[in-house]
């Protein structure tokens, strides 16, 4: 359990280290973790890196079109659910963390069909 | 997406995580077992008159802090979380001078006590108390049994920073024990500055509020000594939004002698003690061990739907076995008095909770409908009536009826064994199950029913039971 604990608690550091980043004027792009189909809709969950990012944007890619703005959530939210993805085909997301007027780089993306099994 | 163990698993990192962040740097002082331990705060009693008991409770912002973490703007009761334990016996008087210095307006609901409905704390019942006003509650403790009370109105936002407290009233013929301690249970989301989130994120709203600090009176990882061989009794209460706890305390079972309503004829052992959000457990176990052995409460995972059956166990509190010379000779208790059993037969009313996206917005609702849409249910007063509560989601959902108890006949089907005959006013429904409940409705007035956690009853998993006169 220590063990464990120990280890979570340097990840926990390890993400919210941005100090250097910031000297540079950059900032750290969250890191998605999941999309998931979820009462008809896609459910997305990701990490922030960036511990006082004002805000996160979200781009939503439908099946092989080009990325768009789907929602916009305070910098301290961590998940959230498209109620806009509800067609059966794929949908691509990337997610980018914003301070002031800085923006960070994207985050990688995940893909996932509202329409398959929960 | 392979989301299962891509989802759970980062949920359990963010929660370990954060958890460890903020209560690592604290863990010295949280688990040496020198400090005090987290007791609640009696509320004085201002009437010297022994059938009367007269307190006064305000409801205010203050701060607090939780673990390592910077101060937490909260709101209390009486300036404490856990706010204050209001200790009467059966057949007492209960009178409280209430003063709501909060922002805005309150109201104090008294889950499980069964008193007048305009005394119930619901918008049903009453008008909410303006930042400002006072109310006067005033009702007769009818039953023994350890109860809690909280705001009513946007209940989610408000038990979520602080607003909850506890009343324990004794009856005439209580178990014997020789120590007993009341546990609350809690969980609050603390961010990096200190700050409770003020945005409802919609994995909040589909489970819950759940926090990345788990509380036993209001600390985390607190400790408690307990001397060997003594009869513990724990009265155990989870006043958190969404967090189901499954208590397991290794090498001991618990002996469950007692749920909301009172005790129960025919104790039960269990090794995982469940409790969802408004129930009440009452336990008891032997404690064991030599000075200054520890063993750890932990919080094991639960499935109670979206996958969170795999977060990790995470400890809540730990207790310590206490240099003072061990005693012997206890046993655990195996029966007491019986009660009533309400009678079986077909269902009288039919509640299909479910939960889904309308409009693009998720809902929580009974029988198709969000409240205050969903049409009450008319019963007479005195009546018994059969509660059918199907639940169609994909997750549990802890039920809960106020101004009367009720017992569980069966589940999909299968009657409930005569041990399980208990008085309950909060049960959890699982997901696609169905369990017949049978109440009788001895109080006039206009009484909810509704999830337990907040988030659901307040995005629409709730109804009213008219109670009134026959037609």
């Amino acid at each position: 359990m220590k063990t464990f604990l120990i280890t979570a608690f340097a990840i926990a550091l390890a993400a919210c280290s941005s100090s250097d980043d910031e000297a540079d004027g950059t900032i750290q792009a969250p890191m998605l973790m999941d999309v998931e189909p979820m009462e008809g809709a896609l459910h997305l969950t990701w990490m922030n890196m960036q511990a006082d990012a004002d805000s996160v944007e979200a781009e939503r890619k439908m099946d092989t079109g080009e990325f768009e703005p789907a929602f916009t959530v305070p910098g301290t939210v961590d998940n959230r659910m498209d109620a806009e993805a509800t067609d059966d085909m794929p949908y691509t997301y990337r997610l980018r963390a914003k301070k002031g007027a800085i923006y960070s780089a994207y985050s990688n993306e995940m893909t996932a069909n509202p329409q398959d099994a929960e | 997406m392979k989301r299962d163990t891509r989802m759970t698993a980062c949920r359990s990192l963010r929660l370990a995580a954060l958890a460890t962040l903020l209560w690592a740097c604290g863990s010295d002082e949280a688990g040496s077992g020198d400090g005090p331990e987290p007791a609640l705060t009696p509320a004085t009693d201002e009437d010297p008159d022994p059938a009367v008991l007269e307190v006064s409770l305000e409801a205010r912002p203050a701060f607090k802090r939780y673990a390592d973490a910077p101060e937490t703007a909260v709101w209390t009761y009486n300036g404490s979380v856990p706010g204050p334990l209001i200790e009467g016996r059966v057949g007492e008087r209960l009178r409280v001078h209430f003063t709501n210095s909060l922002p805005e307006e309150t109201t104090i609901h008294w889950h499980g006590l069964r008193l007048p409905a305009v005394m119930d704390g619901t918008l049903a019942t009453q008008s909410p108390v303006p930042p400002g006003g006072t109310f006067e509650y005033e009702f007769e403790l009818r039953d023994a049994g350890l109860f809690w009370f909280h705001p009513h109105i946007r209940s989610d936002v408000q038990v979520e920073k602080g607003l909850h407290g506890i009343i324990r009233v004794t009856g005439s013929d209580e178990p014997e024990a020789d120590e007993q301690r009341i546990l609350v249970l809690d969980d609050v989301r603390v961010l990096a500055d200190g700050s409770l989130p003020t945005y409802l994120d919609d994995e909040s709203k589909m489970l819950g509020r759940q926090g990345n600090i788990l509380l036993v009176n209001g600390e985390a990882l607190p400790t408690f000594r307990w001397r060997s061989g003594v009869l513990q009794r724990l009265r155990i209460v989870n006043v958190a939004n969404g967090r189901f706890f499954n208590l397991a305390l290794p090498g001991y079972s618990w002996r469950v002698i007692g749920t909301d309503g009172g005790t129960m004829p025919q104790p039960y052992d269990t090794d995982h003690l469940l409790i969802a959000p408004g129930e009440r457990y009452d336990v008891v176990v032997i404690a064991s061990g030599a000075p200054g052995d520890v063993v750890t409460l932990m919080n094991d995972p639960y499935e109670r739907g979206h996958d969170t059956g795999a977060e990790a166990p995470l400890p809540l509190a730990q207790f310590r076995v206490s240099d003072e010379p061990s005693v012997s000779g206890r046993a655990l208790p195996d029966a007491f008095g019986e009660i009533e059993r309400l009678p079986g037969g077909s269902s009288d009313e039919q509640l299909v909770l479910d939960e889904g996206l309308r409009d693009g917005t998720l809902e929580f609702t009974i029988n198709g409908e969000t409240y205050p849409s969903v049409p009450p249910i008319r019963v007479p007063v005195g009546a018994v009536r059969r509660l059918e509560v199907r639940n169609e989601s994909e997750m549990d959902h802890p039920f809960h009826l106020h101004g009367t108890f009720f017992q569980v006949l069966s589940t999909d089907g299968i009657a409930a064994p005569m041990e399980a005959l208990a008085n309950k006013d909060t049960v959890i429904v699982p997901q696609k199950t169905t369990m017949q409940l049978v109440a009788r409705f001895d109080e006039p007035g206009r009484w909810m029913y509704h999830c337990h956690i907040p988030e659901h009853a307040e995005g629409g998993m709730m109804g009213e039971a008219d109670v009134g006169d026959a037609p």
